[in-house]
């Protein structure tokens, strides 16, 4: 689940919080409009902090992933605020990483593709095939 | 703004023994307060002093930025507690036990009691005394979340309890606190839990609170740096004020960091080492790390 959080980690829970979500959703396992525990019930499910819980909601709310309908619950967005372009930015900052790791490791650029190739194999495997993005 | 629970300066001894020399504690409200330290820290003592079931030598204790020196009922009704050894009612049926709790408190929830009876499947019909140690803390529970308090005080609550109902109690005390903004002293020593429950972790040690911090901030500050040097290391590790523990094995040096990560991570580069890699440090490292060099240092005086 989105909300499974590893508690050996350095990254602070609110934030592991906010990625695991944005990863569910992006496979598809969360989806727009769906309604999400309140804080105490998330709380009580993961035996977290109900302070962490509500803090990565807040921020949750900030970054436009979720909406709070007052009286009714907290929501996933109905359309999540990913921009194409900035994602481009942030993709290619992430692929260099990726380039100089291989590099210093000494990976030619065969090994890497076909690494690369197998991941998001794997990634679209985990969606259930469905490869949204080719419809439009 | 006044913090839910503050001590100053808090001094108690019995006898010869000194428990605490000078403790200053700061609860913020709605915090899930954390206490760790060892066998015989004082954590009972402390917990005990700050509920007001025994004085201090010398200190205050503050609720709301009021001291709770004079007898407060008010305060004492907002309060729920579950000792460490909960052995008062002792002939009492749980029935009764919890009768009791509804005639003391206006807040009484009984709605919230008959759930809880329920779900942790305490018979009410039995004696206290008659109960398990690990049910009697259930039913101690039970009635301090009965009535909603303010301020919960939990003295190693789930200690004699099987892991699912560890897990129970935690999520219950999780669940009261985030609905009712509950501001939660947790005394205990499974730090796996505290690491899960708590926003704040004040380390009893030495007779005072040696640290005490923001969960997210420990973590930060806390690292095992795992270094190898080409050679000797230019400078002894083992002499680096920020170093709480150090340990060699061939070639690799692991160094425990409990403050300040980012200039031991700075120093050990300026050092010029050939590897070097960062791990996280869970609760339970921190506070044997945080702990274990001063007995080292006992050790070695």
């Amino acid at each position: 689940m989105w909300y499974d959080v590893d508690l050996s980690s350095n990254v602070p829970v609110y934030q592991q919080m906010i990625e695991g979500l944005k990863r569910d959703l992006a496979l598809g396992l969360v989806l727009p409009g769906e309604r999400l525990p309140s804080v105490r019930e998330m709380a009580a499910i993961t035996a977290l902090n109900p302070n962490t819980v509500a803090r990565a909601y807040q921020e949750m709310e900030r970054l436009g992933l979720i909406e709070t309908r007052r009286g009714r619950g907290t929501f996933v967005a109905l359309s999540p605020p990913f921009k194409m372009e900035a994602a481009k930015k942030r993709i290619e900052e992430l692929v260099e990483k990726i380039l100089v790791e291989a590099t210093n490791a000494g990976m030619d650029k065969e090994e890497l593709l076909s690494l690369i190739t197998k991941a998001i194999h794997h990634w679209y495997n985990r969606k259930g095939g469905k490869e949204s993005g080719d419809g439009h | 703004m006044a913090m839910a629970i503050e001590a100053r300066g808090l001094q108690k001894r019995f006898g010869q023994c000194w428990v605490l020399r000078g403790l200053d504690l700061k609860v913020p409200r709605g915090s899930i307060y954390g206490l760790v330290g060892r066998n015989g820290a004082g954590k009972t003592t402390l917990l005990r002093i700050l509920l007001g079931i025994i004085r201090p030598d010398d200190g205050d204790v503050f609720v709301d930025g009021v001291p709770t020196r004079e007898s407060n009922p008010e305060w004492k009704g907002s309060i729920g507690y579950v000792p460490d050894v909960p052995d008062v009612y002792y002939n009492l049926r749980v029935s009764e036990f919890f009768a009791l709790g509804k005639r003391f408190y206006s807040k009484w929830d009984e709605e919230t009691m008959v759930r809880l009876v329920g779900l942790l499947g305490l018979p009410l019909k039995r004696r206290l005394r008659e109960l398990a140690r690990g049910q009697r803390t259930l039913a101690a529970l039970v009635f301090a979340l009965s009535h909603h308090p303010s301020y919960l005080f939990l003295d190693e609550p789930t200690a004699g309890l099987d892991p699912l109902v560890r897990r129970e109690v935690l999520k219950l005390v999780l669940e009261e606190a985030a609905e009712h903004g509950t501001t939660v002293i947790y005394s205990t020593h499974i730090l796996a839990d505290l690491e899960r429950a708590c926003d704040r972790i004040g380390l009893l040690h030495g007779g005072t609170i040696a640290v005490e911090k923001a969960i997210d901030e420990l973590k930060a500050d806390a690292r095992r740096i795992q270094v190898v040097w080409e050679g000797e290391p230019p400078e002894d590790p083992r002499t680096w004020p920020e170093i709480a523990a150090c340990e060699r094995r061939g070639r690799v040096w692991s160094l425990t960091v409990t403050e300040n990560a980012a200039r031991v991570v700075d120093k050990i580069k300026a050092a010029r080492a050939t590897f070097f890699e960062e791990l996280p440090l869970s609760l339970e490292d921190w506070f044997i790390a945080s702990v274990g060099r001063d007995v080292q240092h006992e050790k070695n005086s």
